[in-house]
């Protein structure tokens, strides 16, 4: 008996011990290029023991270049890492051409899940030189003193700047300016169109309908695709969009937003925006063209699969489209509930105060920002924010048709609001939106409470 | 007296039928996780479901490996588990034993101390716990997962309550023998408490192995995280489309626990029989 | 359990004990890592908490001391009143689902004759709870789709129709009372099983002989002789049910609307989400304070029904 316990221990002792080895050596790669620059080799040298566990880890934590010289700049990256191979080797020929190294650290979950653990990372501090930062975070990584602006970088190396600089829209540099300094290299935006799929509007009679659809089109097209299938299940005509950044897509073709555009009122509850909201309730219950959002539920599977005939996003579903082998599905833009406003939502390589080599990491989120990059990099996914390759690349990729539509609207896409209480705003917006189109609740009345919730939080802006 | 015992049998058929359909409803998620995760991703949603395996496409096993760090997952779950199961065993057992028997100051004061510790939430902690292991720079690392778990004032009440019937003799015994405190606890009561011991260490090996909240906050990494959280990011990268894929994982998931489970059985039921018994 | 102790020091002393009377020192050394641990981990972090509500903090700016800001804003926040009421209905609802129908399972097993059968029964109920709860999670958001869900089609085929279950603020409910009941009934019935193994046979026959049936044992010998385990049970079961979060967080996302957005979900959005960390730490000890609350009342209620002393 004795021995059996003594066993168990020793067991556990062990996977300490082996713990311990793997905390270590976890630091190791965490201070990687420090301990390169102090040309200390001893972090290198795991025991025995831990060699084959640390094997995998090395290979795919973070990923890196090689014959970087003596600077190496630790990039945060969303995403799992999947997309390594191909990320490396484009940061490869920055090495290549720079002598500067890159680590790339690859951070998992949603955008909002991202920017907690890029802030945790800095508060316990470990640094990272540059980041990759999508619009919702934009005022948050400035106003806590994260982000620091590039101009200095940019007088130096105007000429690589304006390489890049030159072919994107005034608009969109707009977007990463702050009081009038630049904070990141602009990289890639999304716009939200109608994706449609063509085999369902093939089977009802219908093409792809004008840009300047309006509102009592879209019903018409709503009521044609929505039908009962054969084995039983219904097929909806729409799934509307139940996500921040979708209904407010929503609300700009109304002439409506969540907030005006200083973030210090909500406008969530004026006349235009109840008018869109009630639309979207009355799809799901009033005409039953809609289904009831549903956590758990991958509503552009739902287009692939022929279950929803109609789906509001950007381009972000080419990669889903890819996966599953989909080509039949057509893009158009919202229909004019009373103008023709597209949204917009990207994002950009940003310098982090606590760089130590800021001067590389700006070079490296400009090179990243490069045709050269993107044109490697990106194929399906976001529309990139250089015109030129803008076009080139969406074209390319063939599908869904219309697709100039993903950039020909860049030069007069207007932001999503996204003030720095952005998590806040969301859980409003997110509730507010559940409330309407999953409790059926009065779209008047939860408009109001979410415009009073919203004020509140919106009060700190008001100097 | 016939139709007494008839009375019986039917009795007992109708609690067994009750018994069987409550289990087979119970086993029925796990049916469909197996089969499903057998199909191809493309058929995952065909409709009418299967409970068991209409097709065989293993490849959904294949790749939850090679498009995941999924063995990473499983290797680091099974590591916090085993660190937090046997640390929390010396830990609770050292205490379990002062407090069953070691007459000492101030005793009762810190039992209920302990006690108290049991209605104190882990959110209600978790904040400050997260703040110093920030400082501490371990959010990021297993450790960060470990640490707070080696500490549970359930283990140690339960260690407690069984060593208390542990007849004194024994100790006697052992220390007319020359034997120390420290001799005392790792040759007399700990091999007497076994039974307890691996209840409360598989009590603690599922609790660290459904822990989701610890590495919700503290994983960042992808090669850091553990089962719970791995899956749920694997669910957020494949959508639906590949629900086959996720099944696998989950699938696999549920193996080792369900081994260890069989496993530890007997003991388990052992450390529950005698857990009670008094001199 | 207070009398548990009293107990022991009414035992006469062994010559081992007499010899060694006033061990101070070895036994705080036995105590000393369980003791760094508590301190470090929920005592040190409690008192802690109770500090930080008074301060602004979001972990990268310094601390802000703000008074009583933190707590004004707890007591006018409309989602504090809502999670509160939403942990409040899961209480209501969860607790007597495992605390009655774990007892009752664990009664009927335990009246299974076939040792076999009983294993095998014990281990299918117990199954459920060793397995990941969120993986588990994750399948049951599959199952209760309601166009593309499992449940649903079979509904469907018997003539139903379509059970909105994650989708009507009522019937969510009732899925995650179902998903609690499969996936934690282990844990209450388990407790209960190993209490009623520990009841003497001798009560039992004693009762048979005087002809007593199946319910009347139920509730005259084994309710009784059960009581510290189901006052045991019932109040980890409160205490867990305070603390839930994995359900909530994977099955609903807290919805829909604010149906089951609970107290622990929102102290993760508020200090996890929106880094307002302050404020999360004064929710957070708010949950303390109900939880003691309720426990002192058990504790102070335990004694018109609690037996310990049939031993």
């Amino acid at each position: 008996m004795k021995k059996r316990l003594l066993a168990m221990i020793l067991a556990g002792a062990l996977a300490v011990c082996a713990l311990a080895g793997c905390g270590s050596k976890e630091n190791g790669t965490g201070t990687d290029s420090a301990s390169k620059e102090e040309g200390s080799p001893a972090q290198e040298q795991p025991a025995e023991g831990d060699t084959q566990m640390e094997a995998p880890e090395e290979e795919t934590t973070t990923s890196g270049t090689t014959g970087g010289g003596d600077v190496t700049v630790r990039l945060a990256w969303l995403g799992s890492g999947q997309d390594k191979e191909a990320l490396d080797a484009c940061l490869q020929k920055f090495t290549d051409k720079t002598g500067i190294g890159v680590e790339t650290v690859y951070i998992p979950g949603s955008w909002q899940e991202y920017f907690t653990k890029i802030q945790t990372m800095v508060a316990g501090g470990d640094y990272i030189d540059c980041v990759y930062v999508a619009i919702e975070g934009f005022e948050m990584f400035i106003d806590t003193g994260m982000a620091a602006p590039i101009d200095d970088w940019i007088a130096a190396h105007q000429e690589e700047y304006d390489a890049v600089a030159g072919d994107i829209d005034q608009n969109v540099i707009d977007k990463v300016t702050f009081d009038g300094k630049i904070y990141a290299i602009p990289e890639e935006w999304n716009n939200v169109v109608t994706h449609m799929n063509t085999n369902l509007l093939e089977e009802a009679g219908l093409s792809i309908p004008e840009a300047d659809w309006t509102k009592e089109e879209f019903l018409e097209y709503c009521e044609k695709l929505t039908k009962e299938k054969e084995d039983g299940t219904k097929q909806y005509g729409v799934v509307v969009p139940g996500y921040y950044f979708g209904a407010e897509a929503w609300l700009y073709n109304n002439g409506a937003a969540y907030m005006n555009d200083d973030f210090t009122k909500s406008t969530i509850n004026s006349p235009e925006s109840v008018e869109v909201f009630q639309l979207m309730q009355d799809l799901i219950y009033k005409y039953g063209y809609a289904p009831v959002p549903q956590t758990g539920v991958d509503e552009i599977q739902l287009l692939i699969d022929g279950n929803v005939a109609m789906g509001f996003w950007g381009r972000w579903p080419t990669n889903n489209y890819n996966a599953n082998g989909f080509r039949d599905v057509a893009v158009q833009y919202i229909p004019s509930f009373s103008t023709n406003q597209p949204i917009w939502g990207g994002g950009g390589i940003f310098t982090m105060n606590a760089s130590k080599n800021p001067d590389a990491a700006t070079s490296l989120a400009c090179y990243i920002g490069s045709a050269d990059f993107i044109r490697e990099f990106m194929a399906a996914g976001a529309i990139p924010v250089l015109n030129s390759v803008a076009q080139d690349l969406v074209s390319e990729l063939g599908y869904p048709q219309n697709n100039q539509i993903f950039w020909e609207s860049a030069s007069f896409a207007k932001a999503v609001h996204s003030p720095i209480q952005y998590p806040e705003c969301v859980d409003i917006v997110d509730r507010a939106i559940s409330e309407i189109l999953v409790n059926q609740a009065d779209v008047q009345s939860t408009l109001d409470a979410a415009a009073v919730e919203m004020d509140s939080c919106l009060m700190d802006n008001i100097e | 007296m016939r139709q007494k015992k008839f009375e019986k049998m039917g009795k007992g058929f109708i609690l067994h039928l009750f018994l069987v359909m409550l289990c087979v409803l119970m086993m029925l998620p796990f049916c469909w996780v197996f089969s499903t995760s057998l199909r191809l991703p493309g058929e995952s949603f065909r409709l009418p479901p299967s409970f068991f395996p209409t097709d065989f496409y293993y490849q959904n096993y294949l790749d939850v490996f090679s498009k995941f760090p999924f063995a990473r997952f499983m290797l680091n779950s099974i590591l916090v588990a085993v660190t937090v199961v046997a640390l929390n065993a010396l830990v609770s057992t050292m205490a379990g034993y002062s407090f069953a028997r070691i007459p000492f100051k101030g005793k009762s004061a810190m039992f209920m101390l302990f006690l108290a510790g049991m209605m104190i939430p882990s959110q209600a902690t978790m904040i400050p716990v997260y703040i110093v292991m920030s400082r501490l720079k371990l959010v990021g690392s297993l450790w960060a997962i470990i640490l707070p778990a080696i500490i549970n004032p359930l283990s140690i009440f339960f260690i407690r309550q069984f060593m208390m019937t542990i007849p004194g003799s024994y100790e006697d015994a052992a220390y007319i023998d020359g034997a120390g405190r420290w001799q005392i606890y790792l040759r007399v009561i700990l091999p007497m408490s076994k039974s307890v011991i691996v209840m409360t260490m598989l009590l603690n090996f599922i609790a660290s192995w459904n822990n989701f909240m610890g590495p919700l906050i503290y994983l960042s990494d992808w090669n850091q995280m553990t089962l719970p959280i791995g899956l749920r990011m694997l669910q957020g990268y494949m959508g639906t489309g590949s629900i086959g894929i996720i099944l696998a994982g989950v699938a696999l998931s549920i193996l080792i626990p369900t081994g260890l489970y069989l496993a530890g059985q007997k003991y388990f039921l052992q450390g529950m029989t005698l857990s009670g018994l008094k001199s | 359990m207070k009398t548990m102790s009293v107990k022991t020091n009414k035992k006469p002393l062994s010559a081992f004990q007499k010899r060694k009377k006033a061990d101070n020192l070895a036994g705080y050394l036995f105590l000393l890592p369980a003791l760094i641990a508590f301190v470090l981990f929920i005592g040190g972090p409690m008192l802690l908490s109770l500090a930080l509500s008074f301060f602004d903090y979001n972990l990268i700016q310094p601390l802000e001391f703000v008074g009583l800001k933190n707590l004004k804003r707890f007591i006018a926040d409309p989602q504090v009143r809502i999670a509160f009421l939403n942990t409040l209905k899961f209480l209501v609802i969860l607790v007597p689902i495992h605390c009655i129908l774990g007892l009752l399972l664990a009664f009927a097993v335990s009246r299974v004759r076939s040792g076999r059968m009983r294993s095998v029964y014990r281990g299918v109920i117990y199954f459920p709870t060793i397995v990941t709860t969120s993986s588990v999670a994750i399948v049951w958001v599959y199952m209760f789709g309601t166009d593309t869900g499992v449940i649903n089609y079979f509904l469907r085929q018997l003539g139903g129709s379509n059970v909105p279950w994650l989708t009507d603020k009522n019937v969510v409910y009732l899925t995650v009372a179902l998903f609690s009941f499969w996936k934690f009934i282990g844990t209450a019935f388990l407790y209960y099983f190993i209490g009623l193994q520990n009841i003497p046979d001798v009560y039992y026959e004693a009762a048979r002989i005087d002809g007593a049936g199946t319910r009347q044992i139920f509730l005259r010998i084994t309710l009784p002789l059960l009581s510290p385990t189901i006052f045991f049970v019932v109040v980890t079961n409160m205490i867990g049910v305070f603390q839930i979060f994995d359900e909530p967080f994977i099955i609903t996302g807290g919805g829909p609307g604010t149906a089951t957005k609970t107290m622990s979900l929102y102290i993760y959005q508020i200090a996890f989400q929106q880094m307002k960390t302050g404020y999360g730490c004064t929710l957070a000890f708010s949950i303390f304070l109900v939880i003691l609350m309720m426990t002192l009342l058990q504790f102070g209620g335990q004694k018109k029904w609690v037996t310990y002393d049939y031993e």
